[in-house]
């Protein structure tokens, strides 16, 4: 691996990440927390400082491999997650840095869980921080800085380690291009979001929190009690809408835009995610309709609830874990699909569960017609028996992490639907889980070990394994072979 | 700008990352999802997999919208469906491959009638870059500019030649024609050279000057040798045809070897004055019986570099022949001419000199026109031709000794009228000028970007 270019291109995204330090500390300024102000700027500078001489030292060799694409976006996320709890801890907001590194790494893999257990009595400025964490997050570290940096060819192997999905979908043919877009859209979309907040009597300050925090599909709330706090059908007709929007793939968006409308309308994994979503909300809209007595609120509880787990954001208006077991059940199996490839949701993703769908189905009908010929198609478009591969490879190593965490996690000695849902919920970048860990608890009870076990599965979830397995590989490390 | 670039084999592939460097949208399009996978894993560029004479394909990868449409798939008929439905579909310039000498005889005929902007031959442009090195033995390379009126040839300085270690000024005073050395590349190094640069052996020099100066100075410094009567080919294949074609027409003696039956017959049909023999020409006692010892020039154009680099190792250990040979892949090139292989061409390389000396042109902004431009050794030298069509601030009525130039530059000559200057420090560019300029490291469009 050529570490130097590694290093080069890291000590540069962490220069841009410094920048991001700025932002709370204007906002302190604004709301009068003057220490919390010092710790960001103190810590901007410092994360500047150390990383400027590194970036100054200019890599003999500037061609990037996959290695290194892959290197850089696994350590990149772990340098965000650690930087970002510096804030946290040095403010004394949070006094164990285990505790801090599960916060950000939270808040960067748009997970949105806590172990807070009282957010509301964070200054104001850290609370953006945590938002802005979840923002950033959402669309990519890397996709941020290719956005910002200079055009480099390279780019392309750092939007692949880092986008998520079995396949990148480029908007333009230039990567740098592709990523000024896919900021462009979120940010207007964001805005949006925002601006419907605000029509909802929200708070400033909570609608740009709110709203950040839906587009990451992150579900960082400010209050304890979530969005459940505002009790308002119209500010969560708001945020539903917000997370069901950025949960879709962003290219449709841009198909959009340039009204290639055909291209939408073929788009089966649309479709799929439109379908599962209203299929869930009908089935525990009816399934929890005793607990609520009216169909209006069972339907706005089920629908907020099955949009939020099945984006990944993991917002709460109702403890479902006091819904009956079939909603639970099904709310996990949502958990389990995730968003959209392409978006800024986590989990399997729709479009992954429609390939090996159908190429299960594809398996059975060959045993009834041993000779047939058949292709599994997406789009009108074959799918080559290698991308259905990669989908059933990485099925299996999902599933190996989820199991090996799990084990990790029972340690703590907790009941297993808690230890399962934790590790469901990390791993598929969701927020809330069941039991101990449901959408009222937090996870501060968890010992430090199992503390950064999760937020270690938060951070593979988000990159979709693969680069960290990578850096596990030894002959990714030597100079030679 | 955007460009669709469809059909993504070893010219298309290249083509995409020659344009890619120049910094345009690349689109590419293919039916092949394996081709594809492999530019979309090193090329910044989109990947659209399809029928890239469909328009539903066009669409999908944004031809209403682009620049320039290239086709270059293998087949000649789906160029031309390809850029007659780009055409329709609002792509301003569409560009294409033609290479069956059947059609692109014929092209002309059509070529306005679909509004066509460049048909390119890469075996007729080899063939063309293969003869007029035969015709200046002595060269490894000879590009033109100015329609012709002015060389820019390559060749290598060995200690038979005499001249070196000799410093420029020197080199300019003793040798009474004027021309003058534009780039030169050292072992791997490539280098612009000032007056006081010095000469040595095995250097590799690019020099800019008339053809009859050219001869002159070679004759002078025993560089000369004798004219070259007749040619060996192994391989009959398009490049094969079109050269034996223009070699027979100015009365060399051609042999052509050939391993297929038909197509043997086929050239003996086309070629009736060319001995065509139909035999494996890479069996070297064939090749020894055929009087490879006796030929001036042998080319070795089979359709494999190895063929091509084995046959030509062979024919310089063993005869004095003047040695071409045909290299496609890139990689090849720089071990090849490391083992003395000098004299290459590469139709891969021809091609997109060409078509990227056209893409620039386009350049809206530009105050000159791009009449042609060349990679020098390897690539990482650029020769232009700029005419100059309006009046360049700094640049135009200025001596060349008080312009403030970007480094690695060198201004080489100055085609004016039926002239052509060999410039000094007094020289002045004027308006309606051609100025032929040796960059390396830059890639320029427009005659301004060359000051500092």
């Amino acid at each position: 691996m050529n570490k130097s270019l590694v290093f080069h291109y890291l000590s540069k995204a962490m220069l841009l990440g410094s920048a991001l330090f700025f932002i709370p500390a204007i906002v302190a300024i604004g709301y009068g927390e003057y220490d919390c102000m010092k710790i960001f700027i103190a810590v901007g500078v410092g994360v500047a400082l150390l990383f400027l001489p590194i970036s100054l030292i200019k890599p003999k060799n500037k061609k990037m491999y996959a290695r290194e694409g892959l290197a850089i976006t696994a350590m990149i996320w772990i340098l965000f997650s650690l930087a970002g709890a510096l804030p946290f801890f040095f403010s004394g907001c949070i006094k164990n840095f285990a505790d801090a590194f599960f916060e950000t790494s939270s808040g960067f893999t748009t997970t949105g869980c806590t172990i807070l257990s009282d957010v509301e009595a964070l200054p104001k400025s850290m609370l953006l921080w945590r938002s802005l964490t979840n923002w950033i997050g959402g669309m990519g570290v890397l996709v941020f800085a290719i956005a910002i940096l200079p055009s480099s060819a390279d780019s392309l192997y750092l939007m692949q380690a880092e986008c998520p999905g079995p396949d990148v979908n480029k908007l333009v043919p230039k990567g740098k291009k592709t990523a000024v877009y896919l900021y462009i859209m979120y940010t207007v979309i964001t805005v949006l979001v925002f601006v419907f907040l605000l029509f909802g009597k929200m708070p400033v300050f909570d609608s740009v929190c709110c709203a950040m925090s839906t587009a990451a599909t992150g579900g960082f709330s400010i209050k304890n009690a979530g969005v459940g706090f505002y009790n308002s059908p119209y500010i969560e007709g708001v945020v539903t809408v917000g997370m069901f929007l950025f949960g879709i793939n962003f290219s449709l968006y841009y198909l959009m835009i340039i009204r290639r409308f055909k291209e939408i309308k073929r788009n089966s994994e649309l479709k799929a995610y439109i379908g599962i979503i209203v299929f869930a909300v009908i089935i525990i809209t009816i399934n929890i309709l005793p607990q609520y007595g009216s169909v209006k609120s069972a339907f706005r509880y089920s629908s907020f609830q099955v949009v939020s787990i099945m984006t990944s954001t993991g917002f709460g208006t109702a403890d479902f874990c006091k819904w009956p077991a079939f909603s639970q059940t099904l709310l996990l199996l949502l958990m389990f699909i995730g968003a959209s490839s392409g978006s800024t949701g986590g989990g399997f993703k729709v479009s992954r569960f429609l390939i090996l769908l159908k190429s299960a189905s594809l398996s059975i009908r060959r045993l009834i017609h041993p000779n047939s010929v058949n292709v599994v198609k997406i789009d009108g478009k074959v799918i080559d028996s290698d991308s259905v591969h990669s989908v059933m490879r990485y099925l299996i190593i999902y599933l190996a992490l989820a199991a090996a965490s799990v084990l990790f996690i029972s340690i703590d000695n907790v009941d297993f639907g808690t230890s399962f849902s934790s590790v469901l919920t990390c791993l598929n970048n969701i927020g809330p889980g069941i039991n101990k860990v449901g959408p009222t608890e937090n996870f501060g009870f968890y010992s430090d070990f199992a503390k950064v076990v999760l937020s270690l599965d938060m951070l593979l979830g988000r990159l979709e394994c693969l680069p960290f397995l990578v850096m596990l590989s030894p002959s990714v490390w030597r100079n030679k072979f | 700008m955007k460009v669709v670039v469809i059909g993504n084999g070893k010219i298309g592939s290249s083509l995409s990352s020659a344009l890619v460097s120049e910094g345009h949208d690349v689109t590419i399009v293919d039916n092949n999802e394996a081709k594809l996978n492999r530019s979309k894993n090193t090329l910044d560029v989109m990947c659209i997999e399809g029928n890239g004479a469909t328009s539903e394909t066009q669409l999908e990868a944004s031809v209403d919208k682009s620049q320039i449409v290239i086709s270059v798939t293998p087949y000649d008929e789906l160029n031309i469906l390809s850029c007659l439905i780009a055409k329709r579909l609002g792509a301003e310039k569409t560009i294409l491959r033609v290479r069956m000498p059947e059609y692109f005889k014929q092209m002309h005929l059509i070529k306005e009638e679909l509004g066509l902007s460049m048909v390119i031959n890469p075996e007729l442009i080899t063939a063309s870059e293969i003869f007029r090195v035969l015709t200046l033995p002595a060269a490894v390379k000879v590009e033109v500019f100015g329609k012709g009126r002015l060389e820019l040839i390559e060749f290598k300085v060995t200690d038979k030649t005499g001249i070196a270690p000799v410093n420029l000024h020197n080199l300019y005073k003793k040798v009474k024609t004027k021309f003058l050395v534009c780039a030169v590349q050292r072992d791997k190094e490539v280098l612009i050279p000032t007056g006081d640069f010095i000469i040595r052996n095995n250097d590799r020099l690019s020099i800019a000057a008339t053809h009859k100066s050219i001869e002159k100075f070679f004759r002078s410094s025993g560089l000369m040798k004798d004219k070259v009567k007749s040619v060996m080919i192994a391989g009959g294949g398009m490049i094969g045809y079109y050269l034996a074609s223009q070699l027979l027409a100015v009365g060399m003696r051609v042999k052509i070897i050939e391993k297929d039956e038909d197509r043997s017959l086929e050239i003996a049909r086309l070629l009736p004055k060319a001995i065509v023999i139909c035999g494996d020409g890479t069996d070297q006692a064939l090749l020894l019986e055929e009087g490879i010892m006796s030929v001036d020039a042998f080319v070795a154009l089979t359709g494999i570099d190895e063929e091509n680099i084995i046959l030509s190792l062979f024919a310089k250990e063993n005869t004095n022949a003047k040695v071409v040979t045909k290299i496609n892949r890139d990689n090849y090139i720089n071990i090849a001419s490391q083992i003395g292989i000098d004299c290459i061409v590469s139709p891969k390389s021809l091609v997109v000199s060409n078509v990227i000396s056209y893409v620039r042109s386009l350049d809206n902004a530009a105050d000159s026109e791009i009449e042609s431009l060349y990679h020098l050794v390897g690539g990482e030298v650029e020769a232009i031709e700029f005419k100059v069509k309006e009046n360049v601030e700094n640049v135009v009525g200025i001596p060349l000794k008080d312009m403030k130039l970007k480094g690695n530059i060198l201004i080489s000559a100055i085609i004016r009228k039926r002239e052509i200057i060999i410039p000094d420090g007094n020289t002045e560019i004027e308006l309606g000028d051609s100025v032929v300029i040796v960059a390396k490291e830059h890639r320029f469009s427009k005659l301004k970007d060359i000051l500092a």
